[in-house]
Formats: structure tokens, sequence, C-alpha cells
């Protein structure tokens, strides 16, 4: 679980401004972490003046599957985490996990919504390169970037076309860990997308 | 002189709608015809997602509608993906398949009515 929030914090690093009429939409992510293969759904669920909610979906092809909503605002050009809603079954009712939890450890990864509505300027200095991207979802353009913390080393390619989500893929290599090795590639952009939980119910 | 050409093409009408080979003929054109269309409707269909799969525009990257779904609900759920389902690949094949015999056969049937009728 802890990993998954990573992962899920590091996608929200490249969440550019959502607008309105994007709700629904979003990304579905092939996640692979120890050797294994999750299917990653991120997509907006409502766009509010200076707040977003955003679902993201994990499953895998066995009985493996969570929800997890949140709600986000922006304060002074940065994305703050208001409420966070988990739901771990279809049978369950979504429960509230307490904010600490999904904060990265301090030191261990990349803060939680660093980029979060941010211009694409903010992360320029870790451009890398220009480069055609092969993806499940096709093939596309997509900038490549490149960021190093504690011995990780994240590599991630965006495509401002890609909407709402950006991110077309995220290669993370690390030794201090094993959950430092990870990568999310686009598989398809998704659309028409309902929520599992009702994001009125952060408020 | 026009009642004359009247006569002479209503006879070959009735003529032609008689023969049974004619008929044959005309059903299979009209069967041909038909996948002929398909095909060709295929054809552009297929031509069209090779272009997708090759090109560099965000456009052409795999969408999926969920119509207003939750995810679990449609998780399997192959609609709104824009490639050809194993399903209507499968479809493809087989009308291929047909149009090329009753293409074959249609051939073979005005070899044979050229024979008759050097």
């Amino acid at each position: 679980m802890p990993f998954l929030i990573k992962i899920l914090s590091i996608v929200f690093m490249f969440l550019t401004i959502a607008l309105a009429d994007e709700v629904g939409a979003g990304s579905l992510f092939t996640a692979t972490l120890a050797n294994k293969k999750l299917d990653l759904f991120v997509y907006i669920t409502k766009v509010e003046n200076k707040a977003l909610f955003v679902e993201f979906h994990y499953s895998d092809s066995k009985s493996y599957k969570t929800w997890q909503h949140y709600h986000l605002k922006k304060l002074d050009e940065k994305l703050s985490l208001v409420k966070v809603l988990l739901k771990e079954s279809l049978e369950s009712e979504a429960r509230l996990i307490e904010k600490g939890k999904l904060e990265i450890n301090k030191g261990e990864g990349f803060p939680l919504y660093e980029f979060l509505f941010r211009s694409p300027k903010s992360i320029e200095k870790n451009l890398i390169g220009y480069e055609v991207v092969q993806l499940a979802a096709g093939t596309i353009n997509a900038r490549r970037y490149r960021k190093r913390k504690n011995g990780q080393i994240i590599d991630f390619w965006i495509n401002d076309q890609v909407k709402p989500i950006t991110l077309v893929k995220l290669v993370s290599r690390g030794t201090k860990s094993t959950s430092q090795n990870y990568s999310l590639e686009l598989k398809s952009l998704i659309k028409n997308v309902s929520a599992q939980i009702d994001p009125d119910r952060l408020k | 002189m026009i009642k004359y050409i009247f006569l002479i093409i209503l006879f070959t009408n009735s003529g032609l709608a008689k023969t049974p080979q004619l008929r044959m003929l005309d059903d299979l054109t009209k069967r041909v015809g038909i996948l002929e269309e398909k095909v060709k409707t295929l054809e552009e269909r297929v031509a069209k997602e090779k272009k997708n799969k090759t090109s560099q525009n965000s456009s052409s990257l795999k969408t999926v509608d969920y119509n207003n779904k939750k995810i679990a609900d449609s998780v399997s759920s192959n609609s709104g993906i824009s490639s050809l389902s194993l399903a209507q690949q499968k479809k493809l094949l087989q009308d291929l398949s047909r149009y090329e015999k009753l293409s074959s056969e249609r051939q073979k049937f005005l070899d044979a009515l050229s024979n008759k009728n050097p």
C-alpha cells in the first residue's frame, strides 16, 4: 500500500491544470513493480474554482482492487491535500485515511504535489531531450525529464496534449530499496468515467 | 420506329429475366458488389488503424469511452478502443474469403456464358 501511494504521489506531480470539460477524463497506465503488473487509472472527477478532485483506481488481473479519491486545494500556485477517501473493495464503504500516510517520507522521494498546477517551466531545468515514445496506447512525441534524489533516478516523459494527466511514461530506478524500482506506461486514454467514490463526500 | 425499339428492349429484358443463369449472374454480381463495399470499408479501416499506430499525435492514442460507467463496472470492456478487435479481424477474413469465392464463381459463370455465346 505505501508503495502504491508513492507511485500515486509521483503521478500527481505531473498533473497539470484540469479543465472543467475534462471531468471524467484521464489516463490508464500499466504500472510495473516488483515484476508485477497493475492497471492504474487516474481520472478527474470534479473541478471547482480552487479545488480539484481526482480518483485513482488500481487493479490487477486477480482480485486486487482499490480506489482512492483525492480532494486537492490550490493555494499560492501549489496544490495541497485536503482529504482522501479510500475504498478497498466494491462492497466496502469508502473511509477517510490519514493525510500523513500519503506523504512521502522526508528524504525518501519526491514531495507530494511538488509540481501540481505549476507551469511546465518549473520543470524545464530537468529536461534532457525530446523522444518518440512507443507505448501500448500508440506512438507519440514526448519531452523527457530526469530527476535525482537520494540515489533514486526518475525519468519521465510528458506530452502536454495528452490531457488532462500529460504523463505518458515514467521509469524510476534506485539502489536503496526495491520500492524505488517501478515504471508507468500509458495504456490508453479514458473518458466519461464516473467516480466510484462520490467527490462530495470529501467536502 | 420508337415502338419497334421499345419492343426489342422489352423482348430482350424479358428474355434476360427468364434465364435462370442470368438471374444467378445478377445475384452473384449483386452479392459481389455488396461484399466489395464491405471489404473496401474494412480495408480503409485497417489502413486508418495502421496509420494511427505510427502517428505521433495524441489524437491517435487509444481512447476508451466508459460511457459514464464506473471503472469497476467495465474494466474488461473494450468499447471505444480504436483498434480492430479479434472478432472484427475474423469477420474481415471471412468476408475476404467469401468475396474471393464469389468473385471466382462469377468469373467462371461469365466465362461459361461467353463460351456458349461467342
